[in-house]
C-alpha cells in the first residue's frame, strides 16, 4: 500500500527528530540524515544505486558554498551588525514618537513601525524585538499604556524582520530553492506592509474601544521640533530606501545592494561617532560567527537535500500528494498546521531548509508559484517566532519584562491570529504576493 | 598540557580571523567589480573569487563559532536536564558530531586531492586552480572536527564545553543573533 520511497522517506524523518533532541548541532544532524539516506537506502529500496558518500558529500558542501549569490548573506548580516552598534535604538523611540500622537493608540504605533524600520536593516526577528523593545517597553510602561497590548504588539511586529527586505532568512530560501532573491525581496514589501497596517489597525481599534485604557499624548511638538527629534532617523530610512530601491530598479542584484549597504552602515556610524576599531572588529567578527552558522546550515541541508533527491523520496511524495487530488487550499492548510507545530521545536532558518529538500516538490506538483510559497512559508516561520514553548520573540519579551512566558504568549495571541489572517489573505489573493515583482525594471 | 591548549585556541582563532578577512574580501571584491561596471571595465575573475570568499567565510571559522557558542542545536530536552543526563546527552551529541564533522573533512579533503590530481579549474574568466580554495575550506572543516574532539575530550574529563562557557543570556544572545 505504501510504497517504500515514503516508508524510508518517515524512518528518516524520525532520525532526523531523534538527532535533533538529542541535541546534534542543526547542520550536522542534517548531514548526519543525508549520510544515512545514502548509506542505508540502497539496501532498503530495490534499484536504488548506491553512491560513494564522500564525493556527493564533498561536491554539495563545495557547490553551495562556493556561491556567487550567497555572498548577499555575510554582506547582509554584516550591515546589521554595524547599524545594530550605533545609537539607532536610542534614537528610533525618539524619533517616531512625535508623529503618531494623533492616532489612536498613540506611541504604541512606535512598536510597529519601529520594528518595520529595523527590521529592514536587521533581517532577524529577535533582534528586532529586543532592539525596538528596549527602548520603547519601558518608556510604555512608565507612561501607563496597557502592558499585555504593550507587549504583545512588540513581539507580533518584532516578527517583520523575517519579511522586510533585505531578509536573511529569504537569502537562505532563495539559494536553497533556487529562485530569484531580488524578486522574493520584492514580493516581501507588500505582505510586510500589509501586516504592519493589520498591527496598526487592531492596536488603533482597541484603543478606540477601551479609551480609559489609553494614557493621554504628550505635549504637541512644533513641526521644527518633530523634524529635529527624527533627524537622525532620516540617513537611515534614505539608506533602506537606496538598498530596496535599487534593487527593485534593476541597478543592483542582492549582492550589490549589500555591498552598498555595508558602504551605506560605515558612512552612517562614522558621521554618527560610533564608529571605531572596536565597533569595527566587533561588528565583523560578529557578522562571521553567525553567517558561518547559518551557511554551515545552508550546507549541511545541501548535502541533504542531494541525499533525499538520489533517493527519489521526494519524488514519490509529491506524487502521492498529486494522486490525492487535495485542493490547493487544502495542502496550503495542512502545511500551516504542520510549520507551527515544527516551528514549537526548531528554528526558522531549519524550517526553511528543511522545506526545501523535502516539500518543495510537492509545492511544484500542486501548482504554487515557488516565490509565492517563499513568502508564505516566511510568514508561517514568523507565526512559529511567537507560539510557546519555543518561541525565539517569546524569550526576547520575557528577557526584557521579566514575565511568564506563557503570559506573554496570551498578550500576543492577537498578534498572532492577525498574522493567521494574513496567511489567509495572501492564499486567497496570492497577487498580493505575487504583483509588485512583476513591474519591476530589469537591468 | 598547558602549550597544546594554548595552540589549538590561537588555530582556532587563526580560523575565525581568516573567515572575518575573507567577509572582508568578498565586500572589497564586489565593491571593486561595481566600480569598474561603472568605468565600462570588466574586473576578471571576480565572480569566482567572491564565490570562493564566500566559502571560505563560511567555513573557515567553523571551529571558532562553535566554542563561542554560535551554531545552534534543539535545546527542548538538552536545557531541562542537568547533572549526570545532561552529560550524557553533550557526549552523545559531541560524539555524533564529531564523527560528522570528521567525515566532512574526509569528504572536502578528497574533493581537494581530486581538483588537484586532476588539475581542475575555475570556469570563470580566470582558470583558478580549484584545489587551493578548497585546501583552504579542508583546512576549516578539520579545525572544526579538532574542535567536537576537543570539547568532547573536556566534557569527559568532567569540565564544561567551551560553547557552554560562552552562553549568555537570552536576551544578548539576541544582540548577537542581529
Amino acid at each position: 500500500m505504501i510504497n517504500p520511497q515514503i516508508e524510508a522517506g518517515l524512518l528518516l524523518l524520525v532520525l532526523l527528530f531523534l538527532v535533533l533532541g538529542l541535541g546534534v548541532w542543526i547542520a550536522l544532524a542534517l548531514s548526519i540524515v543525508g549520510l544515512a539516506g545514502l548509506v542505508a537506502l540502497p539496501m532498503l529500496i530495490d534499484g536504488m544505486s548506491s553512491f560513494p558518500a564522500e564525493k556527493v558529500l564533498g561536491t554539495a558542501i563545495w557547490q553551495a558554498m562556493a556561491s556567487w549569490t550567497l555572498a548577499a548573506l555575510p554582506l547582509f548580516i554584516w550591515m546589521g551588525e554595524i547599524l545594530f552598534r550605533t545609537r539607532l535604538s536610542e534614537d528610533m523611540f525618539r524619533g517616531l514618537a512625535p508623529w503618531v500622537q494623533r492616532l489612536p493608540g498613540r506611541l504604541m504605533h512606535v512598536n510597529v513601525i519601529g520594528c518595520g524600520i529595523f527590521a529592514a536593516v536587521s533581517g532577524s526577528s529577535a533582534a528586532t524585538a529586543a532592539t525596538i523593545g528596549k527602548m520603547s517597553l519601558p518608556a510604555l510602561l512608565a507612561r501607563g499604556y496597557h502592558p499585555p497590548m504593550a507587549i504583545g504588539s512588540l513581539a507580533g511586529a518584532g516578527t517583520l524582520g523575517l519579511l522586510i527586505p533585505p531578509s536573511i532568512i529569504m537569502i537562505v530560501y532563495g539559494v536553497a530553492a533556487e529562485v530569484s532573491i531580488v524578486r522574493l525581496f520584492i514580493a516581501g514589501v507588500i505582505p510586510g506592509i500589509m501586516l504592519m497596517v493589520l498591527f496598526s489597525g487592531y492596536i488603533a481599534a482597541w484603543s478606540l474601544l477601551n479609551p480609559s485604557r489609553t494614557p493621554p499624548r504628550d505635549p504637541p511638538m512644533p513641526l521644527r521640533a518633530k523634524l529635529k527629534e527624527s533627524a537622525s532617523l532620516i540617513p537611515v530610512v534614505l539608506l533602506i530606501g537606496a538598498v530596496i530601491g535599487s534593487i527593485y530598479a534593476g541597478f543592483a542584484t542582492a549582492t550589490e545592494a549589500a555591498v552598498f549597504g555595508v558602504i551605506g552602515a560605515l558612512i552612517l556610524s562614522l558621521a554618527g561617532g560610533t564608529m571605531n576599531w572596536t565597533t569595527f572588529r566587533e561588528s565583523l567578527m560578529a557578522a562571521t560567527r553567525l553567517s558561518c552558522m547559518i551557511n554551515f546550515i545552508i550546507a549541511g541541508a545541501a548535502f541533504l537535500t542531494q541525499a533525499m533527491a538520489y533517493s527519489g523520496i521526494p519524488a514519490a511524495m509529491a506524487q502521492w500528494v498529486g494522486t490525492q487530488g487535495f485542493s490547493p487550499y487544502a495542502i496550503i492548510a495542512v502545511l500551516t498546521v504542520i510549520y507551527v507545530i515544527l516551528g514549537c521545536f526548531i528554528d526558522g532558518i531549519s524550517m526553511i531548509v528543511l522545506t526545501t529538500s523535502v516539500v518543495l516538490p510537492i509545492i511544484g506538483t500542486a501548482g504554487f508559484d515557488l516565490i509565492w510559497f517563499g513568502i508564505f512559508i516566511v510568514l508561517v516561520v514568523e507565526m512559529a517566532q511567537i507560539t510557546p514553548p519555543v518561541g525565539f520573540n517569546l524569550f526576547v519579551l520575557q528577557g526584557l519584562t521579566g514575565k511568564n512566558i506563557f503570559t506573554i504568549a496570551k498578550n500576543t495571541l492577537p498578534f498572532f491570529l492577525l498574522m493567521v489572517t494574513a496567511v489567509a489573505l495572501v492564499t486567497l489573493f496570492p497577487s498580493i504576493v505575487l504583483w509588485l515583482p512583476t513591474t519591476m525594471l530589469s537591468r | 598540557m598547558r602549550s597544546l591548549r594554548r595552540a589549538l585556541d590561537a588555530l582556532y582563532l587563526l580560523g575565525g580571523a581568516a573567515g572575518a578577512v575573507a567577509l572582508l574580501a568578498i565586500a572589497v571584491t564586489i565593491a571593486a567589480q561595481v566600480a569598474l561596471r561603472e568605468m565600462g571595465r570588466p574586473l576578471p575573475g571576480a565572480d569566482d573569487f567572491s564565490g570562493f570568499m564566500v566559502a571560505a567565510s563560511a567555513l573557515l571559522p567553523l571551529a571558532y563559532a562553535f566554542r563561542h557558542g554560535a551554531h545552534i542545536r534543539v535545546d527542548l530536552i538538552l536545557g531541562r536536564t542537568s547533572g549526570v543526563p545532561r552529560r550524557v546527552l553533550e557526549v552523545v551529541s559531541l560524539t555524533l558530531g564529531a564523527a560528522m564533522a570528521s567525515f566532512i573533512a574526509y569528504s572536502i579533503i578528497d574533493l581537494a586531492t581530486d581538483s588537484f590530481e586532476f588539475d581542475d579549474v575555475a570556469q570563470g574568466t580566470i582558470p583558478f586552480k580549484l584545489w587551493i580554495p578548497q585546501a583552504g575550506i579542508a583546512f576549516g572543516c578539520t579545525l572544526f572536527a579538532i574542535a567536537l574532539l576537543d570539547d568532547l575530550v573536556v566534557v569527559l574529563g568532567g569540565g564544561t564545553p567551551s560553547y557552554a562557557r560562552h552562553s549568555e543570556s537570552v536576551l544578548e544572545r539576541a544582540g548577537e543573533e542581529i
